[in-house]
Parts: structure tokens; sequence; C-alpha cells
């Protein structure tokens, strides 16, 4: 494949394999990552919910002083 | 088959925190997870929820625990962009449930709009988006039991 107007020649053989000029790029599948790993992996003193409410509400004020409205 | 496994979940980012925060109640969220994981459920998550999790781990100092997350969710989930679409259906939810006193926030409006252009069920903690009626929303709990 010639990208038309630049001096590059991607060519794609393979799915998961990219070449551009003489660059080779693979995708190489990783690990799966285990669930168990990710368990208490945070620490936080408030609950989930609130944290995710602060995060969201937090966008108000902005929203407030940029269209006048929420 | 129970009927809900060709169901498609949409998890909200305070359910991936009740479990890596490891709260109460995380168990029942591993027990969802479980399922996302081993392919017996289909779950979509909204590319906010990204942005919330990597925040949260910043915050946290736990910077270098966002690649694992985000390859975990990568792994076990359709992450669903923020389309056109997405945004002008948002703009409906935002106008609609925002009046007077109450309101939703933007990432509120787009995980909305995620879960009902995706034909999905919400699942979440959150109970801001209780008045919302074109979306079909539960905890994880009630989904599971």
């Amino acid at each position: 494949m010639k990208k038309a107007g630049l001096p590059i020649d991607i060519k794609q053989p393979w799915a998961n394999q990219l070449t551009v000029g003489n660059i080779e790029i693979r995708v190489l599948s990783r690990p799966k990552v285990d669930l168990q790993e990710l368990e208490g992996v945070l620490k936080s003193e408030k609950k989930a919910v609130s944290v995710v409410r602060e995060l969201r509400e937090g966008d108000y004020g902005r929203e407030k002083r940029r269209t006048g409205s929420c | 088959m129970d009927g809900k496994s060709e169901e498609l979940v949409l998890v909200d980012t305070c359910v991936f925190l009740r479990y890596f925060f490891a709260e109460e109640g995380k168990d029942i969220v591993g027990v969802l997870l479980g399922k996302i994981v081993s392919k017996e459920l289909k779950a979509v998550v909204s590319v906010c929820t990204l942005s919330e999790l990597v925040t949260v781990c910043i915050r946290n100092k736990k910077e270098d625990l966002i690649p694992t997350i985000i390859l975990f969710i990568r792994q076990n989930f359709y992450v669903a962009n923020t389309t056109p679409e997405t945004a002008i259906l948002a703009g409906y939810f935002k106008a609609q449930y925002s009046k007077g006193q109450k309101t939703i926030s933007y990432v509120d409006s787009v995980i909305l709009a995620t879960s009902f252009l995706y034909g999905s069920l919400l699942l979440t903690y959150d109970s801001e988006y209780g008045e919302v009626k074109e979306v079909g929303i539960k905890t994880p709990y009630e989904y599971l039991k």
C-alpha cells in the first residue's frame, strides 16, 4: 500500500504486522490480567460511589461558568 | 442457558472501584467480573470510565497500575467510544434529567447514552440515575440475584 502523497511504503503482510519503510511493527499478545490480582489494589477513605460522584460533580462548576447553567 | 447469557451490560466506574478498593460488596463485583472474564456475560465500558480510572489511580499515587487496569478492561470488555451519535443523545439526557436543583453530569449523560445505544443494562451503584426511564439500571447484586 502506497500512501498517497507521502514517500512511505506501508505493507501489511499479516493482520498483526505492519511494515513502514524499513521498520517492522508486530503486535504481540500480552498475558491475560488475572482478576484476583486487581482486588484491593487501590486505597480510599471514601466509598467508590462518592469518589465517582466527586469526579463528576467537579465538572458542574466549570459547566456553569461556561454555559451559564448545568 | 439462564436467559441472561445474551444480555449485554454496561459496567459503570463505581462498580470497578468497589472491587479495586476492596469495599463491602466486592465479592458480588468479583462474581460479576468473573462472568465477564469467562465470557459468560458480554460487557461494555464507556471510554469515560477509562478516564476516571486513570484519574483515581493517579490520585492514589498508583500510576504503575494504570497499564494493568487498562489492559484488563481491553482484554475483557468492549470499550465504547463517544461518537457524535452518543454525544447528541447525551445532550438530550443531560437536558431531560437536569432540571431545577437536580442535575446529572456530562459523564453520567454519556454513560446513559452509550448504554441506550448498545441496548445494554447499566450496572451501577450510583443512585443519581434514579429517575432515568430509557435505560434499564440495576446494581450488580440486583442483576446477579
